[in-house]
């Protein structure tokens, strides 16, 4: 499930509890409920012994956790943006037990956004507003229809809203992306922006609105003459929403372009009534953000090494962390950074010990030396997580887990216990 | 002859298919078929002299790594190579994080060069050269 956190899915069940048919999702949604009950599901804690796992007792999986946390000097607890938000609550529990750093996945999609958010604020709203609201709705290097495949059906294009009755009629849509992307084929306008340019296009648009003259005729590989025309159509919007993605986050300027982003939707405001919101990747990235912030004041990669909270994105973040070598363990919990971290970081997770809370096969259990199998939140426990617009949306359980999956809380709990005696 | 190569962009990319093979099948062929891929213009393939579906070595500072090539449904953008985010991507990436948490995974300049007679690596293979 992506950061859309659709809470209209209906899970047809058969015989013995089988997940037949999953209606109303989209095919990324509609597989992680199939997959939950798939072969390669993983169903009992195991430890690597002479390079190979072998099946363990849970108690005997926790007490090794903990002891490996507990020994360690710099463990860093990573992961956190596929389960509820009471097992990001104990986790946090746990990073203070054993001194440790705890990052979201935060770190490696929308970390410059909360940067920049915490140097100039931003003007948001929820997906309700903008359904019933929005006339104008830009993406920008974002790609939904493959990342969120029903954000637009459900929330910002193609619904009929309470002041735009007839739905994508009376909407304009606006991509910009270095490529026309299956998004950008349904914009009434497509900004295609050179790679790394998207700091100067937003600035042009800011000129532009402020009633300066550019003296160009294309900036970052834009025609002038098509900035204008758009800021044109931003400017006379009822209500604007701009959603950004991976194309702002992880480009050149990184922080700064979503600063600018933000500084752009201040000064749309001056004309117009304009939102902006990322577009979060996991379906409780948000949660994570909300959790340890109203937990320990900081969003992510913190730190508690010094026994109280230290936040210091470069130093406590977690690609950083494992690039200079610093972590001697590791805990992973609901996410798989083998996949999605650089070679260079993934190269000294590796090489340490890593316990990891994953119900599936994935790369990062392929270097762990202890697995943990849970129930998967939403799916076989209740839970609560928070969707983009950060409106928490309660977790049902629909079927059983696996005989002996705990959730994820209960087991991180079990870890806390442990370290707690031994650190006693 | 001499080996043609190409300098180009990299952008990496959410596609379906890799949101798809990410829930629960990461140690699957669906999965390399969705990651272990990368996508350019006709007129990019026309100037390596290669087809969809042949090979190619993508070079970057950081590594390189053999890629299944796809003629991208998204063209015309000459110039950049769209990889899906996953292991093979991680391979050529630039993990410099300017002091954000955040590595540069879009926009690293790569060279690209046929490589008829490689294969893709498979995951397994990926997870082996890492703990080496
Ligand atoms: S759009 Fe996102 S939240 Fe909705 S069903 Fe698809 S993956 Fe799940």
């Amino acid at each position: 499930m992506c950061g859309s956190l659709c809470d209209d899915v209906v899970v047809l069940l058969g015989d013995g509890g089988r997940i037949i048919e999953v209606e109303n999702a989209c095919a990324v949604g509609a597989s992680k409920f199939l997959s939950a009950q798939s072969e390669h599901r993983l169903k009992t804690p195991l430890m690597k012994k002479n390079g190979k796992f072998v099946e363990v007792s849970l108690e005997k999986a926790v007490k090794e956790t903990a002891k490996l946390l507990a020994d360690a000097e710099r463990p860093l607890l990573y992961g956190w943006s596929n389960t509820e938000c009471d097992a990001q609550r104990v986790g946090l529990e746990l990073a203070e037990a054993v001194g440790g750093i705890i990052d979201s996945t935060t770190t490696i999609c929308h970390g410059p956004s909360v940067l920049a958010v915490q140097e100039v604020g931003c003007s948001t709203c929820t997906l309700g507003e903008v359904k019933n609201r929005a006339d104008v709705v830009v993406y920008w290097g974002s790609n939904p229809i493959h990342a969120h495949p029903r954000h637009m059906s459900r929330y910002t294009t193609f619904p009929r809203g309470f002041f735009r009755e007839k739905g994508e009629k009376e909407r304009t849509v606006i991509v910009v992306d270095v490529r026309r992307t299956d998004t950008a084929k349904l914009a009434d306008y497509f900004i295609q922006v050179k790679p790394g340019y998207d700091y100067e296009v937003i600035a042009a648009m800011r000129a532009i609105l402020k009633g300066y003259y550019i003296n160009a005729s294309e900036v970052g590989g834009v025609p002038t003459s098509k900035i204008k025309e758009v800021v044109e159509v931003m400017k006379n919007a009822g209500f604007g929403a701009l959603f950004f993605g991976m194309g702002l986050t992880m480009t050149r300027g990184k922080h700064r372009n979503i600063d600018n982003a933000i500084s752009l939707i201040a000064d749309l405001n001056s004309f117009s009534k304009w939102i902006l919101m990322p577009m979060r990747g996991h379906y409780n990235v948000s949660g994570t953000g909300e959790t340890f912030s109203w937990v320990t004041g900081y969003p992510f990669a913190i730190d508690f090494k010094r026994g109280f909270p230290y936040y210091n994105p470069g130093e406590t973040t977690s690609i950083d962390l494992l690039i200079r070598g610093e972590v001697d363990a590791a805990l992973i919990v609901a996410s798989d950074p083998v996949s999605h971290f650089p070679a260079a970081a993934v190269r000294h997770l590796a090489k340490i010990p890593v316990a990891t809370i994953e119900p599936h096969q994935t790369p990062t259990v392929e270097i762990s030396k202890i697995v943990i199998p849970p129930a998967i939140a939403g799916i076989e426990t209740e839970g609560t997580a928070y969707r983009m617009d950060h409106v928490p949306i309660r977790l049902r359980k629909v079927v059983d887990p696996p005989e002996g999956c705990l959730p994820d809380k209960e087991i991180l709990e079990m870890i806390l216990d442990e370290v707690r005696k031994i650190k006693k | 002859m001499a080996k043609k190569s190409l300098e180009m962009t990299l952008i990496t990319c959410r596609t379906i298919d890799q949101g798809v093979a990410r829930e629960g099948e990461k140690m699957e062929y669906d999965y390399q078929r969705a990651c272990g891929v990368c996508y350019m213009d006709y007129e990019d393939m026309r100037l390596l002299d290669i087809l969809p579906g042949d090979c190619v070595l993508v070079k970057s500072p950081y590594g390189e790594v053999v890629l299944r090539v796809e003629r991208s449904k998204d063209e015309p953008h000459k110039g950049i190579l769209v990889v899906p985010l996953g292991p093979w991507a991680n391979k050529i990436v630039d993990p410099e994080t300017h002091s954000t948490g955040m590595p540069s995974l879009k926009g690293m300049p790569v060279t690209v060069e046929p490589a008829f007679e490689s294969a893709v690596p498979n995951i397994k293979v990926l997870i082996s050269e890492l703990q080496s």
